[in-house]
């Protein structure tokens, strides 16, 4: 049974690890605007090119 | 005739863009930006009247219009639009032109420079409820051993230490982190001495904590970190659900929203662009259509034409001489205006009504019935608590168990769940109906609404619904088409009105056949034309040279006709909703109106009898006529409907003020709810639905009782299984969930939606 204690040290970690992702995720404002990238994905993209040019 | 009202178009857009002269100056420019860097810079605009898909796809094509812009970003839900420039290229000015010329005018104000929070406690929020939810997910693993018979000899040997070790270590920041806001408002609370749903909630919290941390360390049971933290994580899921803030509207508008960034100031001949917070009384300034004033002033100008609808709602404009006082926050239309500054700017009257709202809103909320409704569960949770507890007394640890338990049980099911769940979607389904309620308290306020005073002007009343009456000489048919024939001309919406009604009274189908010869228009004042060899003239008193008050004044060939009187006529669909109202026993209604009572003939089907009709009220009238309300009936709840700062003082006494505005966005001070004209017409199907909410509460109470009385029983029959009970406990919160969310839900089926703006 003692293999548990492994175990619980990945489990913990794993989740841990998405805590963070989630942390940083909605730090980094990708929850801030809900409703806009939904509507945005579907113009047709011709000014990628010109902005990824800036 | 077109001509001129082309002239006139380019030369007001000419105009219009010189009030972003202010622009030019770097330290304003500055201010506004949120980070500049080798030239580039990032600045974060509120356009209000984005509304749609198109209003992206074009937003962020703005690279492609002017070159300088790098990148564009709209927020389509927070009406703002973020923009990264090369500042070589372009400059902050023309791209604010450039955004008002597609129709999209940035919101520039003292506000837009002191920002910032608003996203963040949405981010904080989120991360709260990640950080509980992992707890809640981790320690109920751990704790789930613990509802087994082989776990129970699992937990006895060396895991148990572990598992209360780890239970402890992910409750930490539960407690200290994710709780925290509901300790805050708790505590707020005491301090204030007003009672809040936050303060049983903390209760709970604490006796959960409290005694699982006692349990973990005196040894005696692996403690309950996996209720506690669940039970922050559906809190904070219900807050969560509750907040569905309207981000395009502001109940708690700042003042300095109102007020612009820069002015005109004269000094001398020269005319000086200078910020607002350096303006001093007596102090002349100049101020260009459709530009806001900033201070109090008096009018220097011999007439001006003042648009209060920023403030009021109102959408007809003042007309002022020279010598009266035009207060901040007003719109300046048509020609430009000297004012001479009376009053500071942080003393003007706008300023000084939002700085006296917190005391009286305290005073007269004291009746919050929602506090009255926590006082009462706070009161009976711990009566029960202490009862149940003294029942064990000479037994110390059992009357503890006692009283924690009925603690833990009672704050969660009630209120954690059916409270947020029900309001909360009673106030996301109400703002697709038209109505924005401020928080969850005002939901069960307004349901329980006894007295309904409604203002008359702009809020029963409608400029749409404009009616005209005529009184003078008797007009024959050619008269008619005389005056139709200039009326067609006028661009101005009084002579469109007067046409509409000669048309529609006379059965006059044909309009285009009229046409006059000759056409001149006065701007504020009037217009003459020739029709048929003959003169006619409309317009103002000053106009026609008459001496009588108000109405719109008519002269054939020099000779004084008449005059055609404008009054507002009430909303399409009002009076049955009145009707509606007044049959309803529980409900008493009244009219308050600052107009006179010639009116009153539309309104008295939908009131009772004469005395709830008033007219001829002052704003001061309107609060005193509330105080006497609720001096008369103590215990009730009083709603008045309004729409702006005429009715500031009557909204802000009352227990839930409710603006009626077109615009939702526009200026509401002091009120709890926000209504759109639209939804007014079912002003009844709403306040019904708001009602119910409190049944529904009620409905979901009983049957978290029923899940318990049930447990109960089962414990006592010795029935109940460690593992039923953890079956049991989530069943019975999806089950409140489940009931809160469905019946507000179908309750709201009846009433139709409103198109939003």
């Amino acid at each position: 049974m003692e293999v548990i204690f492994m175990l619980i040290g990945f489990s913990v970690l794993v989740a841990g690890g998405f805590l963070i992702a989630f942390t940083w995720a909605v730090k980094s404002g990708q929850f801030d605007d809900r409703s806009t990238p939904a509507i945005r994905m579907l113009f047709d993209e011709q000014k990628d090119e010109d902005m990824s040019k800036e | 005739m077109d001509v001129p009202e082309v002239i006139s178009l380019k030369h007001l857009a000419h105009k219009s863009m010189e009030r972003f002269a202010f622009l030019d100056d770097s330290a304003i420019v500055d201010s506004l930006l949120e980070y500049q860097l080798d030239g580039k810079a990032q600045v974060t605009l509120k356009l209000p009247s984005v509304h749609c898909a198109s209003c992206v796809w074009l937003l962020e094509k703005l690279p492609f219009i002017n070159p300088g812009i790098i990148r564009s970003r709209l927020q389509l839900a927070g009406k703002s639009i973020t923009i990264y420039y090369d500042k070589e290229k372009t400059s902050l000015r023309s791209i604010i032109e450039l955004l008002t010329m597609l129709g999209y005018e940035p919101e520039l104000s003292m506000a837009t420079v002191q920002k910032e929070g608003q996203v963040n406690s949405n981010r904080i929020m989120y991360i709260r409820l990640a950080i509980a939810g992992f707890a809640f997910g981790n320690t109920m693993l751990f704790s789930l051993p613990g509802y087994f018979d082989e776990g129970m000899n699992l937990m006895a040997s060396h895991f148990s230490l572990l598992f209360s070790g780890l239970n402890l270590l992910f409750s930490l920041p539960v407690i200290l982190y994710s709780a925290l806001p509901f300790f805050k408002n708790a505590f707020a609370g005491v301090r204030s001495k007003t009672m809040n749903l936050d303060i049983p909630i903390a209760m709970g919290i604490i006796a959960l904590y409290g005694r699982s941390l006692y349990e973990i360390f005196s040894n005696s049971g692996p403690g309950f970190m996996d209720s506690f933290t669940g039970l922050v994580f559906f809190l904070l899921i219900g807050r969560l659900f509750q907040k569905k803030s309207f981000d395009a509207l502001e109940f708690d508008r700042d003042h300095s929203s109102f007020i612009p960034l820069q002015c005109t100031v004269l000094e001398g001949e020269k005319e000086m662009s200078k910020p607002v917070s350096s303006i001093n009384i007596g102090d002349a300034l100049i101020i260009h259509n459709q530009e806001i004033i900033p201070a109090d002033s008096k009018l220097l100008s011999a007439i001006g034409h003042i648009d209060y609808s920023f403030i009021t709602g109102e959408s007809t404009p003042v007309e002022l001489i020279k010598g009266g006082m035009i207060y901040a926050g007003a719109r300046v239309l048509g020609p430009t205006l000297k004012v001479e500054v009376k009053r500071e700017v942080s003393r003007s009257a706008l300023l000084r009504m939002w700085n006296a709202e917190p005391v009286s809103k305290s005073e007269s909320k004291l009746l919050h019935v929602s506090s009255v409704f926590a006082k009462y569960f706070t009161a009976f949770t711990i009566g029960l608590a202490i009862l149940g507890g003294m029942l064990y007394l000479p037994d110390i640890s059992s009357a503890i168990n006692v009283f924690t338990a009925v603690l833990i049980i009672a704050c969660p099911c009630a209120l954690t769940l059916a409270g947020p769940f029900t309001l909360g979607n009673i106030m996301r389904l109400s703002a697709k109906k038209g109505v924005y309620f401020k928080n969850p308290e005002t939901v069960m306020e307004f349901g329980s609404g006894s007295s309904i005073v409604f203002d008359k002007t702009g809020t029963l009343t409608s400029s749409l619904e404009g009616q005209v009456e005529y009184e003078g000489n008797i007009l024959l048919r050619d008269d008619i088409e005389m005056i139709i024939s200039g009326c067609l001309a006028s661009t101005h919406p009084k002579s469109r009105m007067i046409a509409a009604w000669l048309s529609k009274r006379n059965d006059i189908g044909n309009l285009s056949g009229i046409r006059c010869d000759m056409f001149k228009e006065i701007p504020g004042s009037g217009w003459t034309s020739h029709f048929r060899g003959h003169e006619i003239q409309i317009g103002s008193s000053e106009f026609i040279k008459q001496t009588t008050e108000c109405g719109v004044f008519l002269s054939i060939d020099g000779i004084q006709y008449g005059r055609f009187m404008m009054y507002e006529g009430p909303r399409k669909g009002i009076l049955p909703m009145l009707k509606r109202l007044k049959d309803d026993v529980t409900i008493t209604t009244f009219l308050l109106s600052g107009d006179d009572d010639k009116h009153a003939y539309h309104y008295e089907s939908g009131f009772e009898g004469e005395h709830s009709l008033r007219f001829y009220q002052s704003p001061e009238q309107k609060a005193q006529f509330i105080d006497a309300l609720h001096a008369q009936k103590e215990d009730e709840v009083i709603v008045m409907v309004g729409d702006g700062i005429n009715d500031a003082g009557a909204l802000k006494k009352s227990n839930v003020g409710i603006a009626v505005t077109e615009h939702i966005s526009s200026f509401t001070p002091g009120c709890d709810i926000v209504m759109s004209s639209n939804a007014l017409l079912y002003f009844d199907m709403l306040k019904k639905y708001a009602q119910s909410g409190s049944s529904v509460i009620m409905g979901a109470f009983l049957i978290s009782v029923m899940y318990n009385t049930i447990g109960l029983t089962l414990a006592l029959m010795g029935i109940l299984t460690p593992l039923l009970t953890a079956i049991l406990m989530p069943v019975s919160s999806l089950t409140v969930i489940g009931f809160s969310i469905g019946m507000t839900s179908w309750k709201a089926r009846h009433i139709p939606n409103v198109e939003s703006e």
